[in-house]
């Protein structure tokens, strides 16, 4: 059988990395006694994955894993999708919170699925670092997303030398919302194989664009929600 | 829990799951709901400390008193103490974010001499003074400091630090460290309204229990130049007061099988060294290699039951959801029941989809059926110790293992599909010459021939890793009389070695001297050493034993800097004292108020049939007289 499960994942465990975040459920669906499908081959795999990997120190509310249960009649009854996730819950650290489960209709991987993602991303505003910055939201949203191009310096894979790429087409929509003491920005990017926009190229150029000297390590991003292109149930 | 600040400061560094915290299994406990407080500290990078198993095996016992809330604390990166030290954040438990300057104990497992700077470096971090005569001071002054201690192979030798740690713990910790807590606890109530007595009256408390060994009350005297013994050397060890031994004994746990073993471990959110399940099948070894420290510090052997052994492995990997298993013990393949055990794991784990990994096994005809089976088609690198070229040095070293043995097993191994030999051999060893070096390379050409025999003149993809290591003498053993290699010996050994190892697909690896030659100084130093690794410390040095933060030219400063306090002209020459003379047996070595059980007479005359070429035969086949059976028994 294969599942969707709905999760979330805020406070310290957001420091722990994507790919470690999968060990961690590969190794709770063990504790769980919940046996997975296993990959055929050399190098036996459990099937699963998710939606898309989350940044190191982001925080997701809207996450996705998807996986496929052994099929094996001889093991007696199978667990139905309620206590698997039940059972899976009691199991999770901290922080890993499972919202809820369905059994997956699409043959498609939900990462092959996915075509955006919301975030928020807060920027604290110390007043020396404030500048110049306007209090009104469509100013803020004129002074950004009313330039022609944005221009992000990107890391490629192969090339040492980042290269400027254009990101204006990939921002689906941006709404700022200004107070004394932060700088909240919704989003929504480009997420998935097809087109993909990371947060960090928008930070980057917020930061610039405003004039905003605001250390990365202050600001707080949060990935609200992924968008399918197919509705998943 | 975790503070803006903290949350930053975690945007910024490398790998901030090692300071997190929150892992699966970790155990929770309202601080101010129990007596005393401990921070167990491994003084190395998180995921070194989260491989080792000693700190499970106590955070569990610890924990699973009431009175004990014991909480992990490890050497942050030198990206993270750049930032601590920059915003004065202090180290911190990575149970409660507690600063381990608030806890009651603060505990140090010794495990590798070249941790040595970082302890410092831990306490330091932790706001307290290094030295303990400073944290009396600052103790008597009002400040809540915390009771620092230290155990571990290390602390069989604990002169080194015996400047900056309250008590050592010597030997087996799972029942010692409990009742030292609790004694804590219970001193701390009974000196409620004077805190000042605190320290003296928890000192009364453990000074009878074996293992204990509390620095301040022994006086070390050295003998004057121009004296009768070597100037420098120990003149006499003398106890302060009476309610502490003249020697301590090691404390042990007589039974294995029934000592506690955690089957709830921590699983790491990070990879870390090792990251699997892990039981401990048996504690000692029988073989009596004579440089090794191991084998004579852990004795007597003590075995774990099969079906104790299988249930602690089963509920470990459910309660972990570990892809792997291993065994834990100084020689795999020398457990009683070794094939039972591993043909029942084998099955349990493959119907698990577990790995499992025996490492150390001897190369027989089981071994080899085992490890078919395990590795399928992935084999990795078969392993050999010979530690020794020639069969004349493997006697001396009383390494029990022959040309014939290893040849045969490559001979196997080619045929089973193996194509990676890995071999270990050590250099500087006493009593070695240029011929035990001709035998390294000999060996490796005809393991390479024998593959060409068996797959032909192409030889297929096989190759042969060589790696040598330096002799670094070692307290509690025949050969801690012994004098080490210079620099320079061991550099040209190196080279001889390189060239006579020019074979097509060898590999030749050997580790870095300098570092060796430092580890011999405090496996063997005395207390004043304490103050060359304190300058080294304030000159920057900490991860030692990482080829990449390893600072020489500060180590040699450290030296020079503290040459004349010793009274010698400079670092070269103090290094000398320690490390290149060979002792005299009626010497009082600065570790001799520790007592392993092994009768010293044993460890001459070990000595002896050493610088005869003399075997000992494993003890299994007979009793050897080490004295261990004075004070407990065998084979349990």
């Amino acid at each position: 059988m294969k599942y969707v499960i709905r999760f979330q994942k805020t406070g310290v465990i957001c420091y722990t990395s994507h790919l470690d975040i999968m060990k961690v459920f590969k190794r709770s669906f063990k504790r769980a006694g919940i046996r997975l499908a296993y990959s055929q081959g050399f190098n036996p795999h459990p099937k699963m994955g998710f939606a898309q990997p989350l940044s190191l120190g982001y925080e997701g509310l809207d996450e996705y894993i998807e996986f496929e249960t052994e099929n094996n009649p001889s093991a007696g009854k199978t667990e139905s999708a309620d206590e698997i996730l039940s059972k899976l819950k009691a199991m999770m650290p901290e922080g890993l919170e499972l919202m809820s489960i369905e059994e997956a209709v699409h043959n498609k991987t939900l990462a092959a699925n996915t075509i955006a993602a919301e975030y928020t991303v807060e920027i604290p505003l110390q007043s020396d670092a404030k500048g110049t910055l306007s209090d009104d939201p469509h100013a803020l949203w004129q002074g950004y997303m009313g330039q022609k191009e944005i221009i992000a310096l990107k890391k490629q894979k192969k090339k040492k030398e980042p290269v400027p790429v254009d990101i204006r087409p990939k921002i689906r929509e941006m709404v700022f919302y200004p107070s004394d003491t932060v700088l909240r920005i919704e989003m929504c990017l480009d997420s998935g194989s097809e087109s993909n926009l990371s947060p960090e190229l928008v930070i980057a150029t917020l930061l610039e664009r405003f004039d905003l000297a605001v250390p990365r390590s202050d600001i707080k991003v949060t990935r609200r929600k992924i968008h399918f292109k197919e509705i998943l149930t | 829990m975790i503070d803006r600040e903290l949350d930053s400061i975690l945007k910024r560094v490398e790998k901030p799951a090692r300071y997190t915290g929150g892992e699966v299994n970790i155990v929770r406990k309202d601080p101010d709901s129990v007596d005393v407080r401990m921070g167990f500290a491994f003084p190395d990078t998180y995921e070194i400390g989260m491989s080792y198993m000693g700190m499970q095996i106590l955070y569990n016992i610890l924990n699973s008193n009431d009175r004990i809330y014991c909480e992990r604390l490890f050497a942050p990166a030198d990206d993270m103490e750049e930032i601590m030290r920059d915003k004065g954040r202090k180290l911190f438990t990575l149970e409660t974010f507690t600063p381990a300057d608030e806890l009651d104990i603060i505990g140090f497992t010794l495990q590798y001499e070249m941790s040595y700077t970082n302890v410092l470096n831990m306490l330091d971090l932790s706001g307290l003074p290094v030295r303990k005569v400073d944290r009396i001071k600052a103790a008597e002054r009002g400040e809540h400091i915390p009771l620092v201690i230290a155990g571990g192979p290390c602390a069989f030798n604990p002169e080194p630090l015996a400047d900056f740690i309250d008590v050592f713990l010597i030997g087996d910790g799972e029942e010692l460290l409990e009742r030292v807590c609790a004694a804590y606890g219970d001193a701390k109530a009974e000196t409620a309204s004077e805190p000042a007595n605190l320290r003296s009256a928890f000192f009364r408390k453990i000074s009878g229990l074996d293992g204990v060994y509390i620095p301040e009350f022994y006086e070390i005297e050295y003998w004057s130049a121009g004296a009768e013994q070597t100037a420098g050397a120990v003149k006499s060890i003398k106890r302060l007061a009476d309610f502490v031994p003249e020697t301590v004994t090691r404390a042990v746990v007589s039974n294995l099988d029934k000592t506690v073993f955690p089957t709830c471990n921590i699983v790491p959110f990070i990879d870390t060294v090792h990251d699997r399940s892990v039981v401990e099948t048996f504690r000692g070894c029988t073989r009596g290699c004579r440089f090794c420290q191991a084998g004579m510090i852990y004795r007597p052997v003590r075995e774990r039951k099969p079906e104790t052994i299988k249930r602690l492995a089963m509920e470990q990997l459910a309660n972990t959801g570990h892809e792997e298993l291993s065994l834990l013990s100084l020689s795999t393949s020398d457990y009683s029941k070794f094939e039972e055990l591993a043909t029942e794991l084998m099955g349990l784990c493959k119907r698990q989809n577990v790995a499992l990994s025996l490492p150390s096994l001897r190369l027989d005809t089981f071994s080899f059926k085992v490890l078919d089976e395990i590795q399928g088609y992935r084999k990795s690198g078969l392993t050999f110790a010979p530690e020794a070229g020639t069969q004349r040095l493997r006697d001396i070293i009383n390494k029990n293992i022959t040309e014939d043995d290893i040849y045969g097993a490559v001979r196997q191994a080619v045929e089973l599909g193996w194509e990676h030999i890995k071999l270990y051999f050590m250099i500087g060893l006493p009593g070695e010459t240029l011929e035990d070096l001709d035998g390294i390379a000999e060996i490796a050409r005809r393991i390479m021939d024998i593959n060409y025999e068996i797959r032909g003149r192409k030889g297929g993809r096989f190759r042969v890793t060589v790696s040598v290591s330096n002799f670094v003498p070692k307290p509690h053993t025949p050969f801690q009389w012994e004098a080490q290699d210079r620099p320079e010996d061991f550099i040209e050994k190196h080279n001889y070695l390189s060239s006579g190892l020019r074979i097509k697909g060898v590999t030749f690896n050997y580790h870095e001297t300098v570092t060796s030659n430092l580890e011999a100084v405090f496996a063997r130093g005395d207390r004043r050493t304490g103050r060359i690794l304190e300058e080294a410390w304030r000159g920057g040095c900490r991860f030692d034993a990482w080829s990449e933060h390893f600072r020489p030219e500060i180590w040699e400063k450290a030296f020079d800097t503290c040459a004349a306090e010793f009274g010698y002209s400079d670092g070269e020459e103090l290094e000398a004292f320690y490390n290149y003379r060979k002792r005299g047996e009626d010497e009082i070595l600065p570790w001799d108020m520790i007592h392993s059980f092994i009768d010293r007479e044993y460890l001459i005359s070990e000595k002896h049939k050493a610088e005869e070429a003399i075997t000992t035969p494993d003890c299994r086949l007979g009793c050897n007289l080490c004295g261990v059976n004075k004070y407990t028994e065998c084979f349990v």
